[in-house]
This record gives C-alpha cells, sequence and structure tokens, in this order.
C-alpha cells in the first residue's frame, strides 16, 4: 500500500509508506493529489523542479505539501508523479504533471492548507509519514 | 478528561485535568454534547489552549465545539495585551471566515418558482469552487490598498454603499493593517480570488424566514416572517490560508525564545508585544479585511443577480444587509475582569462575537438591542440569526456558537449518501441545489451535521445569545 486516507469527524488526514523517506514523501504528495483529484486523469506533460530547506524532516513534510498546493493555486498545476530527494532537513524534488482543467480534473475536496497536527514522520527501515489537511 | 457540571449548560474542566493548565476550561453544552466531546478527544484541545500564556478566565468552549487543529473549533480564548500571547494556530486558516445576511423586501411564498432562476444567476456570477477566479482582477499595489482599507475601499471603487459599512463588524476595515508583513505568495493566491465563494462549507443560501422568536429583535433588524433573505459564508480564501501558513512555519522557534513550551506544534504564538506578534497581527488584520472585502463582493453581485432575476432595481428590492460577523480571528478588545477593565486580545476560532446592547462597537440602529449573530445549519434543515445578550459579557467575553458542528466526517457522510442522491432528495423538499460539484455535495449533507437547533437552545440556554429568528433554505450555491 502507498498511503491511506486518515478521516475522523471534521478531520482529513493521509498516512503514505515507503521502502526509504524519499517514497514515503513521494506517496504523501500522490495522496494529497488523491484527495484534490483523480491523478489517474493527470496527464505528466509538464515537469517543476523544487527546492526546499526546512528546520527539520517533519517541518520538511509541511512545506513540501504546502509547496505542492502552492503551485497548484497560484499556476494552475495538477502533479501525478514525483521524484523525491532527501538530505537531512532538506529536499529537491521533481513534480510531473500538467495545467488543472476543470472539465478534465473533478475536484474532490479542496485543501485549505497542511497542519502540524499528528503530525509523523517515521523512518526505521521502513518510513511512513502522517500529516492532517484543512478542508 | 472528567468535567464537572456548574451550570444547566455549562461544565467545567479543572484546572489540575492537565499538566501545565493556567486556567481551568469551560465548555457550554448540555449532557449528550459533553459525552460527545469526551468521547472525541476535543477536551484534551480545550486543555492545550489553557496551557498558553497570559490566557484570562479560562479556555471556553461554544455548543458547537468539535475536533479541531490546535484549538478546538468553537474555542474561545483571551490573553492578555502585556503578557499574553497571540496563536495563529488560535485563529486558523480560515482568517475572518464568516457570515452575513442580506435582506430584501420580498415575501418568499409569492416568489417560490423564481428560486431556480435565482440560483442559475448566482452560480454564473458567483464564482465558486477550487480554482474559482474572481471578476475583479487587482494588481499587487491595488490589493494591498484594498486589505488595508477594507469595504470602505470597495465602497469608494463603487461597489455598495455606506450602510454596508456600517452593518458589517468593525465596519469591515479592521484597524492595525500592514501589507508588508503579508507574502508575496500570499498576494500571488489572493489576487484573483476576492468575489469567490471558495469550497467546503462555504454556500450562498437563499432563505425563507420561518418564525420569530422575539419581536423586539426582529423588528430592529428589519426581519419578518416569511421574508426572503440571503445568507453568505465564506472567509478569505487563500490570501488568508497562506498568511496562516506562513506565520505558523516561522513561530516554530518563537515559544522557546520566549521561554514557553507548546503542548501541541499547531498552537504557534507568540508574545502580543513582540515583534513576531506583533507583524502576525498586522498580517492577520489584513487577511480579515481580505475577508470583509470578499462578502461584500460577492455581495454586489448577488444584488446584481437579484435585478437581473426579479427586473427590479436593488433599492425597489430593499437589498440591505442586516449584519455580517467573523468567527474567526483575534481581535483586540476591552472586557471587564474582576472589576477591572483589561485589553485583551480574544481569539475566536469558529466563535461569534456577541455583543449585548449598548457595548461599543455596535451599529447605532443596533445599540440597545445587541449585535446581530448569525448561525448557519445544515443545507436541509435550518439556519438561525441570534442578538447578543448582556449576559453574555458575564460568561465567554461576549461570543457565541458558530455553526451546527460536523457529526459525521466527510467520508462517512459520503457513505451514507450520495450527492446525487442528496440533490434530488432536497428538491423534493422544495429546495433547488447549485453545486459546482455534486458527488462532493454529500460531504456537506444534512446527516452529517448537528441539529443547529440544539446548539442555539443550549446557547440561549446558557446566556451567551437570544434566538431571533429561524430561517430555512429555499436555494442553496454550493462550491
Amino acid at each position: 500500500m502507498d498511503y491511506e486516507v486518515l478521516s475522523h469527524t471534521a478531520e482529513t488526514g493521509i498516512k503514505a509508506y515507503g521502502r526509504d523517506l524519499n517514497q514515503a514523501f513521494s506517496n504523501a504528495a500522490k495522496a494529497t493529489f488523491w484527495l484534490l483529484t483523480d491523478p489517474n486523469l493527470i496527464t505528466p506533460t509538464r515537469e517543476i523542479e523544487i527546492s526546499l530547506q526546512s528546520s527539520n524532516v517533519r517541518e520538511l513534510l509541511v512545506d513540501w505539501l504546502n509547496e505542492l498546493l502552492f503551485y497548484f493555486e497560484t499556476e494552475g498545476l495538477v502533479f501525478s508523479q514525483f521524484d523525491v530527494r532527501i538530505s537531512g532537513a532538506s529536499l529537491k524534488a521533481s513534480a510531473k504533471g500538467e495545467e488543472f482543467k476543470a472539465d478534465k480534473h473533478p475536484i474532490k475536496t479542496q485543501i485549505k492548507a497542511t497542519t502540524y497536527h499528528n503530525l509523523e514522520v517515521w523512518s526505521n527501515g521502513q518510513a511512513s509519514v502522517q500529516v492532517y489537511f484543512d478542508v | 478528561m472528567q468535567t464537572k457540571k456548574i451550570g444547566d449548560y455549562t461544565y467545567e474542566l479543572a484546572q489540575g485535568a492537565a499538566e501545565g493548565m493556567r486556567v481551568p476550561g469551560i465548555i457550554y453544552a448540555d449532557e449528550p454534547l459533553i459525552k460527545k466531546a469526551q468521547d472525541e478527544g476535543v477536551l484534551t484541545q480545550v486543555a492545550n489552549v489553557a496551557t498558553l500564556p497570559g490566557i484570562v478566565k479560562a479556555s471556553f468552549a461554544m455548543p458547537d465545539i468539535h475536533l479541531g487543529y490546535g484549538f478546538a473549533v468553537g474555542g474561545v480564548a483571551a490573553f492578555d495585551a502585556k503578557d499574553g500571547v497571540i496563536s495563529p494556530g488560535g485563529v486558523g486558516f480560515d482568517i475572518n471566515c464568516g457570515v452575513r445576511l442580506l435582506k430584501t423586501n420580498l415575501e418568499a411564498a409569492s416568489v417560490k418558482e423564481k428560486i431556480p432562476a435565482l440560483m442559475h444567476e448566482l452560480s454564473r456570477s458567483i464564482p465558486k469552487g477550487v480554482g474559482g477566479k474572481g471578476r475583479l482582477r487587482l494588481s499587487e499595489s491595488e490589493l494591498a490598498e484594498a486589505v488595508v482599507n477594507g469595504v470602505s475601499w470597495a465602497v469608494k471603487k463603487g461597489y455598495g454603499g455606506a450602510d454596508d459599512i456600517e452593518h458589517c463588524e468593525e465596519e469591515g476595515t479592521l484597524e492595525g493593517a500592514n501589507p508588508e508583513k503579508v507574502s508575496n505568495r500570499a498576494f500571488q493566491r489572493g489576487a484573483n480570488q476576492l468575489g469567490t465563494l471558495g469550497a467546503g462549507n462555504h454556500f450562498v443560501e437563499v432563505q425563507e424566514v420561518d418564525r420569530i422568536f422575539n419581536d423586539a429583535a426582529a423588528e430592529a433588524f428589519g426581519l419578518f416572517e416569511g421574508q426572503l433573505v440571503v445568507m453568505i459564508h465564506s472567509g478569505s480564501r487563500g490570501f488568508g490560508h497562506q498568511v496562516a501558513s506562513d506565520y505558523l512555519k516561522s513561530m516554530g522557534q518563537v515559544p522557546a525564545k520566549y521561554g514557553f513550551d507548546l503542548p501541541d506544534r499547531q498552537l504557534a504564538a507568540a508574545p502580543v508585544a513582540s515583534p513576531e506578534g506583533k507583524a502576525y497581527y498586522a498580517a492577520m488584520v489584513c487577511a480579515m479585511n481580505y475577508a470583509w472585502l470578499n462578502r461584500h463582493i460577492i455581495t454586489h453581485f448577488t444584488r446584481l443577480s437579484f435585478e437581473y432575476v426579479f427586473r427590479k432595481s436593488i433599492s425597489a428590492l430593499d437589498l440591505d444587509l442586516l449584519y455580517d460577523v467573523a468567527h474567526n480571528g483575534a481581535k483586540l478588545e476591552k472586557h471587564e475582569v474582576g472589576g477591572q477593565v483589561r485589553e485583551l486580545s480574544v481569539h475566536r476560532k469558529g466563535a461569534t462575537r456577541s455583543f449585548g446592547p449598548q457595548m461599543e462597537g455596535l451599529p447605532k440602529t443596533y445599540k440597545d438591542i445587541g449585535q446581530p449573530v448569525f448561525i448557519p445549519g445544515d443545507m436541509g434543515r435550518a439556519s438561525f440569526v441570534l442578538v447578543g445578550c448582556e449576559e453574555s459579557e458575564t460568561q465567554a467575553f461576549s461570543s457565541t456558537a458558530h455553526g451546527a458542528g460536523r457529526l459525521l466526517s466527510r467520508k462517512g457522510a459520503k457513505k451514507i449518501v450520495s450527492g446525487v442522491e442528496l440533490k434530488a432528495r432536497l428538491e423534493a423538499n422544495g429546495i433547488t441545489v447549485v453545486a459546482g460539484h455534486i458527488p462532493s455535495l454529500a460531504e456537506e449533507a444534512p446527516e452529517a451535521y448537528k441539529d443547529v437547533q440544539e446548539v442555539v437552545d443550549i446557547a440561549e440556554g446558557a446566556g451567551l445569545s437570544l434566538k431571533v429568528a429561524k430561517l430555512h433554505p429555499l436555494g442553496v450555491l454550493k462550491g
């Protein structure tokens, strides 16, 4: 399983898994766009590069997902493929996707922001991350 | 966590219930509600807020309390302006999410057949949903000017009139805005979203006044049974979300700098009087003003839709603003505490200011009766108009509830009903529904929410606010 959606009353969150943090962060991004729309409908024709530096790896997870949501809201881009390389509390990544089209990409959930609520990053052999969104 | 019943609708969470609590928690609830709060774990959030420096009296929770992020939704906390804190987590992401009510002189019964056409026209003229772009295109410098001057900026540009300023909390412009404290990212997100509804629980509803409970207040507010009114619920859109995210991030290390610990990272806070606290306040005020402007511009297009559908002018339809309330914010207010008037940073997260008669800051038309409060319910049942009362000031710094509060998760709601079924059911009950995305409509199904009637009954029983009118939906526009 790459990711699962965590849902409780007013909360919506995701838990993503991977063989390492790179893959878990990549799956967390996939889960985020799964919440937003149907990733199967996103044709990866455009690629952007992202470079982030945070104070620790937990904050990095919030910054990473907020960065992608910022691209969605300001540049109108939706993504389905991610390549993430994490080193300490910094990240370099590429994200592939295309321009959002309302008739092609039905929106499932509006995500206002990524929160620090019950934020978890586990890395011990396998890796997993957990994050909640304000929707 | 155990609570003690200390009044008919008041429960206390003792100061010793969790480590570090500086004041007790006070929850306004009835038996089933307090049990639900206990089961949900939301009392931990009430206790966490009670640990923040400079908190005065208690960490309060309104009758629509439910689990939130950092603060509980329905949380009210006031911090001393000299030695207390201000918390972006205590305001939340949708800064100045709020509700307004527009009146008309129309009898709902005589215009019912025009509601579908009206909803269609509203849907055409008010951008909604994710990615909805506003009709106003502002440069960054224009937007900076707009968020400093709030609703009065829009009135000068020809949107609405002076009455819209008078009948808005803070007259639609909170002082202390500094756009230099707002990131470029917030301006980028906000530039094309002014006058847009957004998605989620935001809506424009055409409603009928079903029942009047308080004749004097209804008369002062200009409400009568059978009247057609319009309720608008939206916030500061991406502009506010970005301000919140920016300051939550930058305040990560601030508590350590000022020597206090946080039980939850999401409660990020800074002393009100510190450079970090002042910077957040100045940026938050910009977002508060953005939200009032946003609802004001939506109002403008709502009025144009009415003109078009009813073939009458705005003034012939008396499309006046009754009032506009914020339900997410941190405002500097003066309140009496222990016989002393103190300046406090009053955080309301999913809670509404509820000033009783004669409170400073009320429009003169409502000075003798108290402040109007709007409590939206779900799209199938009802919403309420309340009024602030004198007793409210002795409770939670003149605050009351803000909505029905969720009962089911969004996922849970979708398991019970589909968007298509829900739309058909509502339409069979005479409610026209227009939504940006029909499957998502199910997330906002009536059964996903508590009955708002219970919330307003507790609010009245606890002396937070009094019932004035019950409204029922005739047309719903969702993002």
